[in-house]
């Protein structure tokens, strides 16, 4: 049986983060379990890369009218190896809304070195690139407009900057920690090896749970700790499809421009450019599949999210060892979402759009497309690529306390997205590694 | 195997597509796209189409992609979540067609 001091379960943005702060302390009696692998790569949506990258092959569903499919990563490096890797710091407004409902305390100073480091170590910047043909309509579509647009920085992979440098890390590739138990002042991981189908033990006396929003609480309930509560969060995105005169094709890179509606909470920006995925989304209706297909390269998928007020809520099944999301969409999210898509479509027809096309099964006019209704709402596909908050930091009926330590065991530190106190409203890995780096040195310290 | 290439073939019909040479190819592949998905939905998915199979067996006289048209047409006007299986189904076979339809 191994032992370790610390075992970080996951390898994503928040288990790494722990990693490289314990390295930089000096600290090596550390062990990395990752249920995924060091892929190739691989190039974005493709099926190889869902197979090799995605939890379910990129494939399940938060229950919900009308359902929200959802995606996230598997594989060394977690979600940082299969997003766009834009880059932001926490808004201030967010920041605030979480220190007065959470209460827990942060300001923009505090977190300012940890920001520093993970730009600095990521390799965050703006990249020369000449934006894609669909960015750049978008980008054109605010000159005509009260909007701005801005280019989001992005960071390097963790897998190309850290993982393939680093041999001597303790990373277990292929692993899942399938049962959490406490002996003494230990914990002892019942590991299973999806490649070997071995059982093998870890122990460790310093834990870390770095393994997602859902997989996070589910290991930790499946091996009999009490959670608090149950809810999560997400970004609910509406993807918009719009035709032009001209190509759009211009390879499958996404490019990292945005553009932020704050009237409705809204931010829009582009979706990857491929046929295939291009072709998924025409398929919402078989009519418009059929005639638009040959003009496929015309259309651009755009996107707007928003940060909403709603919760889902996860449900355990322990005897199939497994969790089934349901979400709740209140009122004010179903109206943020209708307006700040009427506003994308009218940006979008502001630039020569000359159609429009909703992910929806219903047959809508174009003349009617912006009377788009709350009643046919529930007719569209929504999908979320962002899921956080399951294990929020806060004092308040929280499942880890303000410091990110696990409310049922103090040797538990909960490094992922679960710990976001609520919705970013932007891209969540650069608010999460920053709060993650923030708790993992108070953790360290204070197990030290 | 008991997702057939005959489901694919439906189905591209159903999106008026011509056939592609890779039907096989994509048929391996959404087989192994199912078996990819969380346990629950895997074997409520792997249970739907055994019974498919057994059907199937009943209605011999019927074409057989003809059979999966339309039941894959009658499950996508079902409401949520068995209307889920068809956009599963069709979502992982366009996605397959037209990655290799991009490569021709």
């Amino acid at each position: 049986m191994k032992r370790f001091k610390y075992i970080i379960v996951g390898s994503g943005p928040g288990g790494s983060t722990v990693l490289k702060t314990l390295i930089d302390l000096g600290i090596s009696d550390v062990a990395v379990i990752e249920e995924g692998n060091k892929s190739k790569n691989t190039v974005m949506g493709t099926y190889e890369e869902l197979i090799e990258k995605y939890r379910y092959g990129g494939a399940d569903i938060i229950f919900s009218k009308p359902n929200i499919a959802y995606a996230e990563g598997k594989t060394v490096g977690g979600g940082s190896e299969v997003n766009s890797g834009l880059y932001h710091r926490i808004p201030e407004d967010v920041l605030s809304q979480w220190n007065s409902e959470r209460g827990i305390n942060i300001d923009q100073n505090e977190l300012l070195e940890h920001y520093e480091f993970i730009e600095n170590w990521l390799k965050v910047e703006t990249s020369d690139e000449i934006p894609s043909l669909i960015s750049k309509k978008l980008i054109e579509s605010t000159e005509k407009s009260d909007l701005n647009y801005e280019e989001i920085p992005r960071w390097k992979p963790l897998k190309s900057i850290f993982y393939d440098l680093k041999e001597e890390l303790n990373l277990i590739e292929n692993t899942k920690v399938v049962k959490i138990i406490k002996s003494g002042e230990d914990f002892k991981l019942i590991c299973l090896n999806k490649l070997t189908k071995n059982i093998t033990e870890l122990v460790c006396s310093k834990l870390i749970i770095a393994a997602g929003t859902f997989e996070t609480p589910k290991l930790l309930k499946f091996s009999g700790y009490k959670l608090k509560n149950n809810s999560f969060s997400i970004h609910p995105h509406i993807k918009v499809g719009a035709k032009f005169d001209k190509s759009l094709y211009d390879g499958e890179k996404v490019s990292p421009y945005q553009v932020k509606y704050s009237k409705y909470n809204s931010s829009f920006g582009t979706s990857i450019n491929s046929r295939q995925w291009k072709a998924l989304f025409l398929s919402e209706n078989i009519n418009t599949f059929k005639k638009e297909i040959p003009d496929i390269d015309n259309i651009g998928i755009f996107y707007n999210a928003i940060r909403p007020y709603g919760k889902g809520s996860i449900k355990y099944l322990k005897s199939l060892n497994t969790n089934i999301l349901t979400y709740k969409f209140l009122e004010k999210d179903i109206e943020n979402l209708i307006y700040g898509t009427r506003k994308l479509i009218q940006l979008l027809q502001g630039i020569g759009a000359t159609k429009i096309i909703l992910p929806t099964s219903l047959d809508i006019d174009q003349s009617d497309i912006l009377k788009f209704t709350k009643k046919q709402f529930k007719s569209l596909s929504i999908h979320t690529v962002h899921t956080f908050s399951s294990m929020a930091m806060g004092d308040h009926n929280s499942n880890t306390d303000s410091n990110g330590i696990f409310n049922d065991d103090g040797d538990i530190l909960i490094s992922d997205s679960s710990i976001l106190p609520g919705p970013p409203g932007v891209n969540p890995q650069g608010p999460l590694m920053a709060l993650c780096r923030r708790n993992a040195i108070k953790f360290i310290e204070k197990t030290s | 195997m008991i997702i057939n290439q005959n489901i694919v073939k439906s189905q591209l019909k159903f999106f008026e597509l011509e056939e592609s040479e890779n039907i096989e190819e994509i048929a391996k592949k959404l087989s192994v796209r199912i078996q990819s998905t969380k346990n629950i939905y895997k074997y409520l998915l792997l249970g739907f189409f055994l019974f498919l199979y057994v059907v199937r067996i009943l209605f011999f006289f019927i074409p057989s992609t003809l059979f999966y048209y339309y039941i894959f047409k009658l499950f996508s006007v079902l409401p949520s979540p068995f209307n889920l299986v068809t956009k599963l189904v069709r979502g992982y076979i366009l996605l397959d067609y037209f990655e290799n339809y991009e490569k021709i």
